[in-house]
C-alpha cells in the first residue's frame, strides 16, 4: 500500500514515519509541506521518492491509497476534507479539527466519499489503558460514577520550537484531546453536558495555559478533565471510580492499580510491587523512553488492516468529532460561563450543513 | 588578583524589594556608571517556566532594578536582553512571565540578542578564539541578573552562568561538553560591571536549573566581582567554592577573586543546602562528575 505523508514537522519524524517505515506492505509514496526544504530533508532521510511542497499534489497521485495528515492542527481539516474529495483513505493526528463545524465536514466528507477515517489517540494503546478498558467494559467497577483526569504536560517547547500551538486553544487542544478522549473511551457513554472553569493563569498569555472541564455523562457518571501547560510535569494520570471498585490509570508510566471496596495496605502493597516491575521492565526494554510513540505502529497496523478488510478504523471520525465537540463546548463555557450541551452544539452543525 | 571583592547579602522578599535592593547596592558603592550612555541588563530566562518556580527572573525584581536605574541614572538607554535557545522563545517569553510590561513601564527596551546584529571579537579563551558579540553590548555598563539556582552540569548556576545566555546561536547545548570553559569565555567577552542575584525564590535539587523546588530563601546579593559573589552563592548552596569548575578558572583567568568581603546584617551566612535531600545532592555531584570526565 502506497501512503503519503503531509506535514514533516516533528510528529511526522519521530512518529508516523518510522512507524510507517517499519510496516513491510507499506510503501512512503511521498511527503508533502509548505517548507519544501523540510519535506526534502525528510524525504531524504526515509528515503521517500516524491516531495511536494503542496499537499494537493500529492493527492493528485492516484496510487496513492491513504495520507497520514501530520501538518499544523489549524490545517487538519482542510487537508483532511480535500483528501477525501481525492478518495484517499485519512489518518490524522489529534485534534481532528479546531471546531465543530470543520469536524462535521470532515466526518461527512469521508462518509460520502466512502473512505476511512481515523484520529490519532495513541494513549489508548498503552497496555494499562487496554486493561483499564478491559476491566470497565468486563463490569468489574460496577457502574462508573467519577472519573477524575490529570493531564499536565510542559510547554510543547520541550517538543518543538514552533509556535503556531500557542493558539487560544493552547493547552486544551495541544495535550488536551487526548485526556478527553481517554475519559470518553473510557466511560462508554456520551457527554451531555461541559462546564468549564481555568483559562490564562499567568493573565498574559491569550491562550488557554490551565482548565478544568466538567462533564456530565448520559450514564449520569460525572467526569473532571484537568488540563495544564504550568507544573513543569508530565502526568497524565486517570481515576475511575465505580460502583463495584476503583482504578488507576497512569497513562505514562503504563501502570495500572485497582482495588474494590476499602483500600488496604495489602493493595498498597500489590500496587507497588507492580507499578516497580512495570517501570523496571519498560525501562529495560526502553519503551519508558519512546513513552506514546511506541504506539505509533500498532495504530497504523490497525488502520491499514480497517482498509485491507473493510472494517471499522481503530478510532473512528465520529470519536474525534467528539473530542472536538467537547473541547469547543469547554471554550464557549469559559467566555460565556455556563454549562454547554453537546448534542445541541453538534445537533446545530448537522442542521445548518443539512439544511 | 589578592584585592578582596566586597559581596553584600540582604534579606529581601517581593513585597519589599525595593529598599532591599537600594540597600544591597549602596553596601558594595553603588554603581559605577560614569561616561556609560547605555545599561545592558542580562535576565534569567531558562525555560517555560512561571517566576514562581524560582527558574527565571521574577518581574518584580525586574522591576525594582528598572526602577532604581530610572530614579538614580534616569537619562541613560537601558536595554533587556536575553537569547534564544533550544528551550527558550525569549520573544514570547518576556510577554508570558511579565517581563515585557515591567520594561514598558520604566522605558526599557528589549533586544533579543539571537536577533542582534553581531560583530567577531577576538578573545583567546579556554574554548573560543573569537565569539559572536552583539552590537547592543558596545560601550555599555552590564549588569547580569542571575537567579540563584542548583544546575545538573555545573552544580550551581549564579552570575558567571548567566553570561552563557549573551552566545547568540539557538543550539547552545552543544557546548556543554565544554561548558566551564565556554562559561570562562563569555565572561571575558562580556564580563559584567555589577550583578545582583534574584535569591528571593531560589531553586534546588538536582532537577535545576528549570524544574528542581522552589525555596523561599528571600535574598538579594550584589557585588561588582561574578566570581565573588558566585564564590558566596555557592556556599550558600553548600557547595565548595573550589569544585565549581568555572568559578576556579573564572578565578585563574583574572575574571575575578574568590577571595571576598561580605557585607551583611546576616550572621552567620545563610544557607539553603538543608531544604533539599542529600540523595539529590549526591545525583548533582554525580552529574557533575560525569560532565567533567565527557568534556576530557
Amino acid at each position: 500500500m502506497r501512503v503519503g505523508v503531509i506535514g514533516c514537522g516533528t510528529i511526522a519524524r519521530r512518529a508516523h514515519l518510522p512507524a510507517l517505515k517499519s510496516i513491510d506492505h507499506v510503501e512512503i509514496w511521498a511527503v508533502a509541506d509548505v517548507n519544501r526544504k523540510a519535506a526534502e530533508r525528510v524525504a531524504k532521510k526515509f528515503n521517500i521518492p516524491n516531495v511536494y511542497a503542496d499537499y494537493k499534489d500529492l493527492l493528485k497521485d492516484e496510487t496513492i491509497e491513504a495520507v497520514s495528515i501530520c501538518a499544523p492542527s489549524f490545517s487538519h481539516a482542510e487537508i483532511a476534507v480535500e483528501s477525501a474529495k481525492a478518495g484517499k483513505h485519512i489518518l490524522v493526528e489529534k485534534p481532528l479539527a479546531m471546531n465543530v463545524k470543520d469536524a462535521v465536514k470532515v466526518v461527512k466528507s469521508a462518509k460520502e466519499h466512502n473512505v476511512k477515517l481515523c484520529c490519532v489517540f495513541n494513549y489508548r494503546y498503552f497496555p494499562a489503558a487496554q486493561k483499564a478498558k478491559e476491566i470497565i467494559t468486563n463490569g468489574n467497577l460496577g457502574d462508573i460514577v467519577s472519573i477524575y483526569g490529570i493531564a499536565h504536560t510542559h510547554f510543547p517547547i520541550s517538543w518543538t520550537r514552533s509556535t503556531w500551538l500557542y493558539h487560544k486553544g493552547g493547552a486544551l487542544d495541544d495535550f488536551g484531546p487526548h485526556l478527553i478522549d481517554m475519559i470518553c473511551w473510557l466511560n462508554e457513554s456520551e457527554v451531555e453536558e461541559v462546564f468549564a472553569l481555568g483559562g490564562d493563569f499567568l493573565g498574559t498569555t491569550n491562550f488557554i495555559n490551565y482548565i478544568q472541564i466538567l462533564m456530565k455523562f448520559k450514564n449520569r457518571s460525572l467526569a473532571v478533565a484537568d488540563i495544564s501547560w504550568l507544573t513543569g510535569s508530565f502526568l497524565f494520570v486517570i481515576d475511575v471510580h465505580g460502583t463495584g471498585g476503583h482504578l488507576r490509570l497512569d497513562v505514562r508510566y503504563n501502570h495500572l492499580e485497582k482495588f474494590h471496596g476499602m483500600r488496604t495496605p495489602l493493595d498498597d502493597f500489590r500496587s507497588f510491587r507492580t507499578r516497580m516491575t512495570t517501570i523496571t521492565k519498560d525501562v529495560i526494554s526502553k519503551k519508558f523512553f519512546r513513552g506514546a510513540l511506541a504506539f505509533y505502529k500498532q495504530i497504523y497496523e490497525d488502520f491499514i488492516l480497517s482498509i485491507e478488510k473493510g472494517i471499522k478504523p481503530p478510532i473512528t471520525g465520529e470519536e474525534g468529532l467528539r473530542v472536538t465537540a467537547i473541547s469547543e463546548a469547554a471554550k464557549i463555557s469559559l467566555a460565556e460561563n455556563r454549562p454547554v450541551n453537546i448534542s445541541d452544539l453538534i445537533k446545530n452543525y448537522l442542521d445548518k450543513r443539512d439544511g | 588578583m589578592t584585592m578582596k571583592s566586597k559581596v553584600s547579602i540582604v534579606k529581601a522578599s517581593y513585597d519589599n524589594i525595593y529598599r532591599n535592593l537600594s540597600k544591597a547596592i549602596d553596601l558594595v558603592g553603588g554603581l559605577d556608571i560614569a561616561d556609560k550612555k547605555k545599561i545592558v541588563i542580562k535576565v534569567n530566562l531558562c525555560d517555560a517556566r512561571p517566576p514562581s518556580t524560582g527558574a527565571i527572573t521574577h518581574p518584580k525584581f525586574l522591576d525594582a532594578v528598572l526602577r532604581y536605574l530610572r530614579e538614580n541614572f534616569n537619562e541613560l538607554e537601558i536595554y533587556v536582553v536575553e537569547s534564544d535557545a533550544r528551550m527558550v522563545l525569549a520573544d514570547l517569553y518576556i510577554r508570558w512571565f511579565g517581563l515585557l510590561s515591567v520594561m514598558e513601564k520604566w522605558g526599557a527596551k528589549w533586544c533579543n540578542l539571537s536577533k542582534d546584529k553581531v560583530v567577531k571579537k577576538k578573545i583567546n579563551g579556554l574554548y573560543f578564539k573569537e565569539i559572536d558579540f552583539p552590537q547592543v553590548f558596545e560601550d555599555c555598563y552590564f549588569i547580569t541578573l542571575p537567579k540563584l539556582k542548583t544546575n545538573i552540569l555545573t552544580k550551581m548556576t549564579c552570575c558567571l552562568k548567566n553570561q552563557f545566555g549573551c552566545l547568540t546561536t539557538v543550539n547552545k547545548a552543544r557546548y556543554h561538553r565544554w561548558i566551564h570553559d565556554v562559561i570562562v569565555d563569555v565572561n571575558k567577552a562580556f564580563k559584567p560591571d555589577f550583578c545582583i542575584v534574584d535569591g528571593i525564590i531560589s531553586m534546588v535539587g538536582c532537577k535545576g536549573p528549570a524544574f528542581g523546588m522552589p525555596v523561599k530563601s528571600e535574598l538579594l546579593l550584589a557585588g561588582k566581582d561574578p566570581v565573588a559573589v558566585d564564590t558566596v552563592c555557592a556556599k550558600i548552596m553548600g557547595f565548595r567554592p573550589s569544585t565549581i569548575g568555572y568559578i576556579r578558572k573564572a578565578e585563574k583567568v583574572g575574571i575575578g577573586s574568590m577571595t571576598c568581603e561580605i557585607v551583611s546584617e546576616i550572621n552567620p551566612l545563610p544557607r539553603i543546602d538543608s531544604k533539599w535531600s542529600k540523595v539529590e545532592l549526591l545525583m548533582l555531584k554525580l552529574a557533575s562528575y560525569l560532565q567533567k570526565r565527557a568534556s576530557k
